[in-house]
């Protein structure tokens, strides 16, 4: 390093260089900012895999996560987003991987109802039951 | 003979009642439980006569019809004497401040929230409670449920009529706090004030533009994460206490899950210490990136502000793309860590680095050599190596005093064992030394991120846990970005910890703030405070209060409660009616 | 009738406002684009004001009423008038008479006082801190400031504005030697704008806002835009004082290089903004003595010797 010359002004030279580059800002909501792919945003549940064990909801930190029984192995999630913490542990604790976790961040809403999200239990299949 | 063995069989010999109980947990680690009654001699042995010169902090936990207090002592070599004693909940204590100034403020926690009765204790605010918590409600105590509080909430808040309840207990007077003349000022800064990010409250006695004496309270930002983290599971408490704090969280989070992997006995493979330990340097760099900034803006700098924070972006970024969040990683996991590093990623993150290392450059000559930052940063802040070690400052505010004390060399954790790096100490004793100290810490951290990342030892990235821990106890230590923050943690069996205690580093280093501002100007309180990177999220962690239940009730409308507090500050000497005198 | 059109509109009043807008909106663009950000919008200031009339004005309870009313008031009308008599472009001001340099000093100075007088009559902990370190600053500044303008108007031999212009009109080049008072100049310029360094009146990070803490709506909206004028009228008396060329060029050219000089002053106090740290007071106090004031002395000796033997 070189020998320290004290002397006011130090960071002009610096500074005027800035005035030819680039803003560092991102104009955003024009310009969005693009997030790793593994980044944790919002949950995604995969329905069809779900087998009601409730390791997710016992995991939990938040308390954010809640599996209902709506049927024969059909079973619905209720995701609280304001209370869940983007954690990614349901995403672990998840047996048969039914839970996955997507970039999705820009989640915020005026009312605080819109923030609970349910992910519905598939239809139920009408085929008959083998004889 | 190791220095730990050398310490048990030194124990062992002067005390007979000792014999064959000190337990030596593994390097470095003894614990020690003495009745209460012999328990003063052998904590002056200790302190006096085996170099125990430094008070970690003090644990207290409800065992029933006692209470249990842990006192960890640590020497500069790294040893950790933990020593535990019992009395029961209605028989006192003596305190400990004789030995350790900066014990007091452990000591006030304990009587706040487990009820701990402390004889001779010096009088002063309480701390971390509010003024107007009722009384005989111990939060800490395992019969406590905060559901007590809400049986009673006060009016709905709703325009002009906002019923607040208050209690006969509401702003008691703190003592001990006399302004010597009337041409003193006081000056309220905080709880809520731009130059504080965190909300704590200094009160401030000016003479003209110097300060004559300074009173703090904290206690501010108090979550409740202590008694949170006992009615959670470890899985859940690893997001729990990762969330004490956004700049150390990692800090925490590492700390607590190696306590708990030394409790069930885990073998933590080698990649994920190497994982942990980038992550950390990584945090470092983050949190000093940040301080930096923080202290140009505290002394009117806003350039510097602006460009580290700009290059703080680029850490943030590689945090981001290496665990999946910029904030409150969520790396680790009981056993290992969550996910592990692609070779893309390692380029990148070398890349960034390259990159900050030339900026830091650029940083530390200019903190050379810009002659008002020179003049705003030194002879401010000033604290001896004295000073130090009798207040029990920790980190770059210990080590701009000449004080080489670091977690990471001298009791290694994760895997600074095996990566080469320096301790700086500096001996300016003031700011500029804390700037310079944080600053070539930052060269140290990209030196030991690129050796990390060259040589990460390949395996796998975790080992699996059990649920449920078996009964143990341990403490861990972290050098954070701040300072040492010290986690115990009590298992049961079960598969919610019994006591799991957090002492961050901030708490340590405010003993020393109003040391550092002794017959200084109001106008260097910001970057005083700054210059300790005071986070007080790590440092307060209590119950927020919904309402109060009192048998006394007064309802007052928000004008009276107005009038109520200009009368009280009235009374600490904080008079604008005084302003009408020219006693300027 | 043209008297009250000079006053209140072109160059009084309504430009003087709209140049000091623009003027704030260059030193708020450049500062951020020093410090590679992107700044604010040309319309800012603008916005700024109007948004600012438009809310209430909460005045503490036990605060001298009319004074905290009167203090922006005054400000404002003491930068506009200053105003009237610094000279633009050719060598005429719009009012001039003889003395009129000394006037238009003491009418950059009370703008000063009301920043003291209001914050000290908020009554308010933070705003008497603000107001008294506002007066101490003038301790130091102003007495630089004095003598730095003293020098150049020696040389010429007049205390009026407009005829310092005519006389650096008719010998061009003369100007060159008041260079070093009109560093001194910039310096206290500084000062008397409470523009970092030298901005420990305002400093946030210590007393909230200083004087101007317990202000709000339509009175901070008039603080403001006095501190805005001041700047122009600060930056128009030293390129009058100390930049006095090119003022036999014709009017819409002339006018277009008085704008320019303005603008650079400007700028260069954008620059000083952008690099440098905040003093404390006491810092900022020796700095003024031991150093500028010295400084500004000794453009007055050689501008004494000079006149005496070399000038006639």
């Amino acid at each position: 390093m070189k020998k320290p010359f004290v002397h006011p002004g130090k960071m002009i030279e610096f500074v005027l260089q800035s005035l030819f580059k680039k803003p560092a800002t991102v104009n955003y909501p024009f310009e969005k900012m693009k997030m790793p792919e593994h980044f944790r945003g919002k949950l995604n549940f995969m329905a069809d895999k779900c087998i009601g064990c409730m390791m997710c909801v016992k995991d939990c930190p938040a308390k954010a996560i809640q599996i209902k029984k709506v049927g024969e192995k059909r079973f619905e999630c209720d995701i609280d987003l304001g209370k869940c913490v983007y954690c990614g542990q349901c995403v672990d604790s998840c047996p048969r991987k039914a839970l996955e976790i997507t970039p999705e961040f820009e989640l915020a809403q005026i009312d605080r109802d819109k923030l609970k999200i349910v992910f519905h239990a598939p239809e139920p299949t009408t085929e008959p039951k083998a004889q | 003979m190791s220095d730990t063995e050398n310490v048990k069989s030194k124990l062992e010999a002067k005390f007979d009642f000792l014999k064959d109980k000190v337990l030596l947990q593994r390097e470095r680690r003894l614990w020690a439980e003495v009745p209460y009654d012999k328990f003063m001699e052998v904590f002056d042995h200790a302190v006096k006569q085996l170099g125990f010169a430094f008070l970690n902090t003090i644990t207290g936990l409800d065992a029933g019809a006692d209470l249990e207090y842990i006192y960890h002592l640590a020497q500069a070599e790294g040893t950790m004497l933990n020593l535990k004693t019992k009395q029961s909940k209605d028989k006192p204590i003596k305190t400990i401040t004789g030995y350790f100034p900066s014990g007091i403020i452990y000591e006030r926690e304990l009587v706040d929230l487990l009820g701990a009765k402390i004889d001779t204790l010096p009088p002063g605010i309480r701390y971390p409670l509010p003024d107007d918590w009722p009384d005989n409600q111990y939060p800490l105590r395992k019969d406590w449920n905060a559901d007590v509080l809400d049986k009673n909430v006060g009016g709905k808040m709703e325009g002009e009529n906002l019923n607040i309840t208050v209690g006969p207990n509401y702003m008691k007077e703190p003592s001990d706090f006399s302004i010597a003349h009337t041409n003193d000022v006081t000056i309220p800064i905080g709880p809520q004030h731009p130059a504080l990010k965190e909300p704590e409250s200094f009160s401030v006695a000016l003479r003209g533009e110097k300060i004559a004496a300074i009173q703090l309270r904290l206690g501010y930002n108090h979550r409740g994460i202590e008694k949170g983290a006992e009615q959670r599971s470890y899985i859940q408490d690893v997001y729990l206490i990762e969330r004490i704090c956004g700049i150390c969280s990692h800090s925490h989070s590492t700390a607590y899950v190696q306590a708990v992997e030394e409790i069930a006995g885990l073998a933590v493979p080698k990649r994920a210490q190497y994982i942990r330990t980038i992550i950390g340097e990584l945090e470092r760099v983050h949190s000093h990136l940040l301080w930096l900034g923080v202290a140009g803006h505290e002394i009117g700098f806003d350039t510097l502000l602006m460009y580290s924070w700009r290059d703080r972006e680029s850490v943030m970024d590689i945090l981001a793309l290496i665990t999946g969040n910029r904030v409150n990683y969520g790396m680790n996991l009981i056993g290992g860590v969550r996910r592990d590093i692609t070779k893309e990623e390692i380029d990148q993150t070398l890349k960034v680095i390259d990159k900050l290392e030339e900026q830091t450059k650029y940083y530390i000559q200019l903190a050379l050599e810009e002659v008002t930052l020179i003049q705003r940063l030194s002879g401010v802040g000033t604290l001896t190596t004295d000073d130090v070690l009798r207040l029990g400052a920790v980190g770059p505010t210990a080590r701009a005093s000449s004080v080489p004390r670091d977690v990471r060399r001298d009791d290694p954790y994760a895997a600074y064992g095996e990566i080469p790096f320096k301790v700086i100490t500096d001996n300016h004793n003031d700011v500029y030394g804390r700037t310079i100290v944080r600053m070539l810490e930052l060269m140290e951290a990209y030196g030991m991120i690129r050796f990390a990342l060259n040589n990460l030892p390949d395996g796998p990235i975790s080992v699996r846990a059990p649920r449920k821990i078996p009964a143990g106890e341990a403490i861990s230590r972290y050098e954070a970005p701040r300072g040492e923050d010290v986690h115990y943690v009590r298992s049961n069996g079960t598969e919610n910890p019994e006591r799991v205690k957090v002492r961050a580093p901030t708490l340590a280093n405010t003993q020393a703030v109003s040391k550092m501002l002794e017959d200084r100007y109001l106008a260097d309180l910001p970057i005083v405070v700054a210059a300790i990177d005071p986070c007080f999220s790590c440092t307060d962690r209590s119950i927020s209060v919904v309402s109060l239940d009192n048998e006394e009730r007064k309802t007052m409308t928000w004008k009276q409660l107005r009038d109520y507090s200009v009368d009280w500050y009235k009374k600490q000497g904080v008079d604008f009616s005084k302003m009408k005198r020219s006693s300027f | 009738m043209m008297a009250l059109f000079k006053m209140l509109v072109f160059p009084g009043l309504l430009f003087l406002s709209a140049v000091s807008l623009f003027a704030e909106f260059f030193d708020r663009k450049l500062y951020a684009r020093l410090q590679n950000r992107v700044g604010p919008p040309w319309f800012q200031p603008l916005a700024d004001f109007i948004k600012l009339l438009g809310k209430e004005d909460v005045v503490p309870e036990e605060a001298d009423r009319r004074m905290f009313d009167l203090a922006p008031v005054f400000a404002l009308t003491a930068v506009v008038v200053a105003f009237l008599y610094i000279p633009m472009w050719g060598t005429h001001a719009i009012y001039s008479f003889s003395g009129d340099l000394i006037v238009v000093l003491y009418l950059l100075t009370i703008p000063t006082l009301t920043f003291f007088l209001g914050g000290w009559y908020s009554r308010s902990l933070f705003s008497t801190i603000g107001a008294v370190r506002s007066i101490t600053q003038l301790f130091a500044y102003e007495i630089p400031l004095f003598v730095a303008i003293l020098a150049p108007a020696m040389l010429a031999n007049t205390w009026s504005l407009s005829e310092m212009a005519v006389f650096y009109h008719a010998h061009p080049y003369y100007w060159l030697i008041n260079l070093i008072a009109f560093g001194v100049g910039l310096v206290s310029l500084l000062g008397k704008l409470e523009r970092v360094p030298f901005d420990i009146p305002e400093a946030e990070t210590e007393i909230v806002a200083g004087s101007f803490t317990e202000y709000s709506g339509r009175l901070l909206a008039y603080f403001r835009m006095a501190i805005d004028i001041e700047a122009v009228v600060g930056a128009s008396l030293l390129a009058a004082v100390f930049l006095p060329f090119g003022l036999g060029l014709p009017p819409v050219i002339g006018f277009v290089l008085y704008l320019v000089k303005v603008f650079a002053i400007i700028a260069v106090l954008a620059l000083f903004r952008t690099v440098f740290a905040r003093l404390r007071i006491d810092q900022m106090v020796e700095f003024c003595w031991k150093w500028v004031a010295p400084i500004a002395f000794l453009q007055i000796l050689i501008n004494l010797v000079l006149k005496v033997f070399v000038i006639r």
